[in-house]
C-alpha cells in the first residue's frame, strides 16, 4: 500500500502545477491556426488585384507615351501635305517632271532643324533633272528630320506651297559645295521646286550629295492658311482610302522606329537564396497528430533559385519580364529515438571493505541493468519546383547606379519531391516514391517581389540585387492529410544585358 | 489563457520534449476553441480541457495501439518504500523522474495516479483491456520504486 501513498503524493506535487510558458507567441500561433484560410484568401485578393491593376496602369502609360501630342501631330502633317499633293494633282497637268530618273526627297520636318540628307545615285546614270520637293511641316527645336527617298512620282510639291516657300539650301557634293537658290513661282507645271545641280548631271561615279538645310524657311499667311485648311479637310477624311493606301508602308517603318525609340530588350539571369518558411497545416482534427510529428521532426534548410529572364523596357523605366525558373527547397528529417529498459539480473549487488584488514567482501544479488537503445535518422527533403515567372518593374537611374522595384507572378508548372516524412512512431514515407499520392502535385500561381539596387556596368549591362520575398506555393493539398505551403524570404540578384 | 500553464504541465507529462508538448498544447488549443460549443456543462471545464489535451498528447504519438513495456521486474520482490524515499523530492525532481520511465507506464501511471482515471477509462482511451491497464500500472509503480530506491542509495 505503500505505493499507493507515492501515487497520492505525486498527485498533490504534480496536478495542477504550472509551468511558465509565453502566452502571448502561443495565442499568436492558435490565431493563424484557427483563421489560415481568411488570411490566404485576403493574400490572393490582394495579389491578384495589385497585379491586374500594375497591368492596366502599364498598358495604359504604354498607350499614352505612343500617342502623345507631337507624335499626332508629325503624323497630321503629313497627312496634309499628301492631301494637298492629291489635290493639286487633280487640279493640274500632268508634271513634266516624269522622270524615272529624277530624285525626290521629300522631307518631313518633326520639331527639327538640322537635315542631313544623303542620296545615292546609282552608277552611270545620267540625271537629267534633279527634283528636291520640301514640305516644311513644323519648325521648332532641335531634333531629327526624317527623310524619305524615291517616293512615287505623283507626289509632288504643293503649288501653293512652292510658290510660297523660299528657301536657301546649301548643298556640298564631294568636295565641292554648292549652293542652290530656289525661287518661286518656278516654272513648272508639277508645281515643284526644281534644283539644279551643277557637276551631277553628268557623272559615272556615285555621286553622294549631303546638303545641310539651315532651318530657315519663310512661310506666309496664305501658307499657312492653306495647310490649316488642308489639316482640317484631313482630319474629315482621316478614314479616306485613298490617304491611307500610300502610308501603309511608310505606317510600318514609322511604327517600328517608334517601337525602338520607346523601348528596349533585354536578357537577364537571376540568382536568388531564400529561408523557405514552410507552414504544415492538418486539414482534419484527426490528423493534427500528424502534423505535431512532422513539425517536430522536420526543419527548413535554405532555399535556391535560379532562373532566365526576357525583358522590354520602356524608355520610362518600366519594364516587363518572363522568364523560366528553378526553385529548390531543403528540409531535414531529423529522428532520434532513445528507448531505455530496465532489468534486475544476477551480479555482485554490494561491496563491503573491511577497513582494519582490507579485505573484501562481494554480496552476489541481482542488480540492475539499464539497456539504452538509440535509433537516429537524417534524411534531405528536397522539392524541385518549375515556374514560369512574370513581372513588372520599375528602375531609376542615378548617374550609374540604379533603383527599382518589380512584382509579379509565377506560374507553377512543375514539382518533385524527394526525401521521407515521419508518419509515426519511427516509421517513415517516402515522398519520392509516393504510392499513395500524398504529394499529388496542385499546383497553381505564386506571387513573388523585390526591391533591387544595382549599377550599371556600361549602357547595356547592369547588376541589381535587393531583398525579395515569394508567397506559398502550396505542394501538396489534395491528398496529403497536412497542407504544405511555402513562403520565401531572402535575396537575389540580377545580370541584365539591354541591347541596343 | 489563465488555464494555459497548468495545460502546459499536463501536455509535458506526455510528450518528450518541450517543444513536443507546446504544438501539443497549440493543437489542443485549437481543438478546446473549435468545439467549445460541444462542451456540455455536467462536469468541470477544467477536466474537460484536460481530457482534450490528454487525447491530443496521447494521439501525437502516432500509434495504432498501446505500446506495451516490460520492466523486467516481474519477478522481483516489491520493496518496501518509505514515505522519506521520495518526500524529499520538488515536483520537477519528481516529475522527471516519472518522464524516464518508458511510454507505456509512464502514461499509464499518469492517467491513473495523477489524473485520477479508472482502468475503465484508461482501457478506452488506449483501447486496452482494463486487466492490462491494471497490470501496466503495477509493473510501472515497481519500476518507479526501484528508481526510487536507487536515487535514495545514490544520494544517501
Amino acid at each position: 500500500m505503500k505505493n499507493y501513498k507515492l501515487d497520492t503524493y505525486a498527485k498533490d506535487l504534480l496536478d495542477g502545477l504550472e509551468t511558465p510558458i509565453n502566452a502571448d507567441a502561443l495565442w499568436d500561433n492558435v490565431q493563424t491556426e484557427l483563421y489560415p484560410e481568411k488570411e490566404k484568401k485576403f493574400g490572393w485578393v490582394w495579389f491578384s488585384a495589385s497585379s491586374i491593376l500594375a497591368v492596366i496602369l502599364f498598358s495604359g502609360y504604354v498607350y499614352m507615351s505612343n500617342t502623345t501630342a507631337s507624335d499626332q501631330d508629325v503624323r497630321l502633317k503629313d497627312k496634309v501635305a499628301q492631301k494637298a499633293e492629291i489635290t493639286n494633282k487633280k487640279k493640274t497637268a500632268p508634271s513634266i517632271v516624269d522622270n524615272d530618273n529624277s530624285t525626290e526627297t521629300n522631307t518631313t520636318t518633326k520639331e527639327g532643324k538640322i537635315k542631313s540628307e544623303t542620296t545615292t545615285i546609282p552608277e552611270n546614270t545620267i540625271t537629267p533633272k534633279q527634283v528636291t520637293k520640301t514640305n516644311v511641316a513644323e519648325q521648332t527645336e532641335n531634333k531629327i528630320i526624317e527623310t524619305n527617298s524615291n517616293l512615287p512620282k505623283a507626289q509632288q510639291d504643293s503649288k501653293r506651297a512652292a510658290n510660297k516657300v523660299k528657301r536657301t539650301i546649301t548643298a556640298s557634293s564631294g568636295k565641292e559645295a554648292k549652293e542652290i537658290k530656289t525661287e518661286g513661282p518656278q516654272n513648272n507645271e508639277a508645281n515643284t521646286l526644281k534644283t539644279k545641280t551643277d557637276g551631277l548631271q553628268k557623272s559615272n561615279a556615285p555621286i553622294e550629295t549631303k546638303k545641310e538645310i539651315p532651318a530657315t524657311k519663310v512661310i506666309d499667311d496664305e501658307t499657312k492658311k492653306l495647310i490649316i485648311a488642308a489639316e482640317e479637310e484631313t482630319k474629315k477624311n482621316l478614314e479616306d482610302p485613298v490617304l491611307d493606301t500610300p502610308e501603309e508602308d511608310d505606317g510600318d517603318n514609322e511604327s517600328l522606329r517608334k517601337f525602338k525609340r520607346n523601348f528596349q530588350f533585354g536578357v537577364g539571369f537571376r540568382a536568388g537564396i531564400s529561408n523557405s518558411l514552410t507552414t504544415l497545416s492538418a486539414k482534419d482534427e484527426d490528423d493534427m497528430q500528424l502534423r505535431v510529428l512532422r513539425s517536430q521532426s522536420e526543419k527548413n534548410l535554405e532555399t535556391i533559385d535560379l532562373g532566365l529572364d526576357v525583358l522590354i523596357k520602356h524608355k520610362s523605366g518600366l519594364y516587363l519580364s518572363a522568364g523560366l525558373d528553378y526553385l529548390k527547397a531543403t528540409r531535414k528529417l531529423e529522428f532520434n529515438s532513445k528507448v531505455t529498459t530496465e532489468a534486475f539480473v544476477p551480479g555482485v549487488s554490494a561491496i563491503y571493505v573491511n577497513p582494519i584488514t582490507m579485505d573484501t567482501i562481494r554480496e552476489q544479488g541481482e542488480v540492475l541493468q539499464t539497456t539504452t537503445t538509440t535509433k537516429t535518422k537524417e534524411v534531405y527533403n528536397n522539392l524541385h519546383l518549375i515556374n514560369i515567372p512574370v513581372n513588372l518593374g520599375v528602375g531609376f537611374d542615378y548617374e550609374q547606379w540604379t533603383f527599382g522595384v518589380q512584382g509579379g507572378a509565377s506560374l507553377n508548372v512543375f514539382v518533385k519531391q524527394k526525401g521521407q516524412v515521419m508518419i509515426g512512431e519511427a516509421s517513415f514515407y517516402d515522398i519520392g516514391e509516393d504510392g499513395e499520392n500524398w504529394f499529388k502535385d496542385n499546383l497553381g500561381v505564386s506571387f513573388q517581389g523585390a526591391a533591387l539596387v544595382g549599377y550599371n556596368f556600361t549602357d547595356n549591362f547592369q547588376i541589381v540585387g535587393g531583398p525579395s520575398f515569394r508567397s506559398p506555393i502550396i505542394v501538396s493539398e489534395d491528398a496529403n492529410p497536412i497542407k504544405q505551403s511555402q513562403v520565401g524570404l531572402g535575396f537575389q540578384v540580377n545580370a541584365r544585358y539591354w541591347f541596343d | 489563457m489563465r488555464y494555459s500553464p497548468m495545460l502546459m504541465t499536463i501536455s509535458l507529462r506526455y510528450t518528450d520534449t518541450k517543444p513536443g508538448a507546446q504544438d501539443v498544447l497549440q493543437d489542443s488549443l485549437v481543438k478546446i476553441i473549435k468545439s467549445i460549443a460541444q462542451y456540455q456543462h455536467s462536469g468541470s471545464f477544467t477536466a474537460w480541457m484536460k481530457r482534450i489535451v490528454i487525447n491530443t498528447a496521447l494521439k501525437s504519438k502516432s500509434r495504432i495501439r498501446y505500446k506495451f513495456e516490460h520492466s523486467g521486474l516481474d519477478n522481483a520482490p516489491e520493496q518496501e518504500l518509505a514515505p522519506e524515499a521520495y518526500a524529499n523530492l520538488n515536483a520537477a525532481e519528481l516529475m522527471k523522474l516519472i518522464n524516464s520511465l518508458p511510454d507505456g507506464f509512464r502514461e499509464i501511471f499518469n492517467l491513473a495516479a495523477i489524473e485520477g482515471y479508472s482502468h475503465k477509462e484508461i482501457g478506452e482511451l488506449l483501447q486496452i483491456a482494463p486487466s492490462t491497464s491494471r497490470s501496466q500500472l503495477a509493473r510501472a509503480r515497481k519500476l518507479l520504486q526501484t528508481k526510487l530506491v536507487k536515487l535514495e542509495k545514490m544520494t544517501a
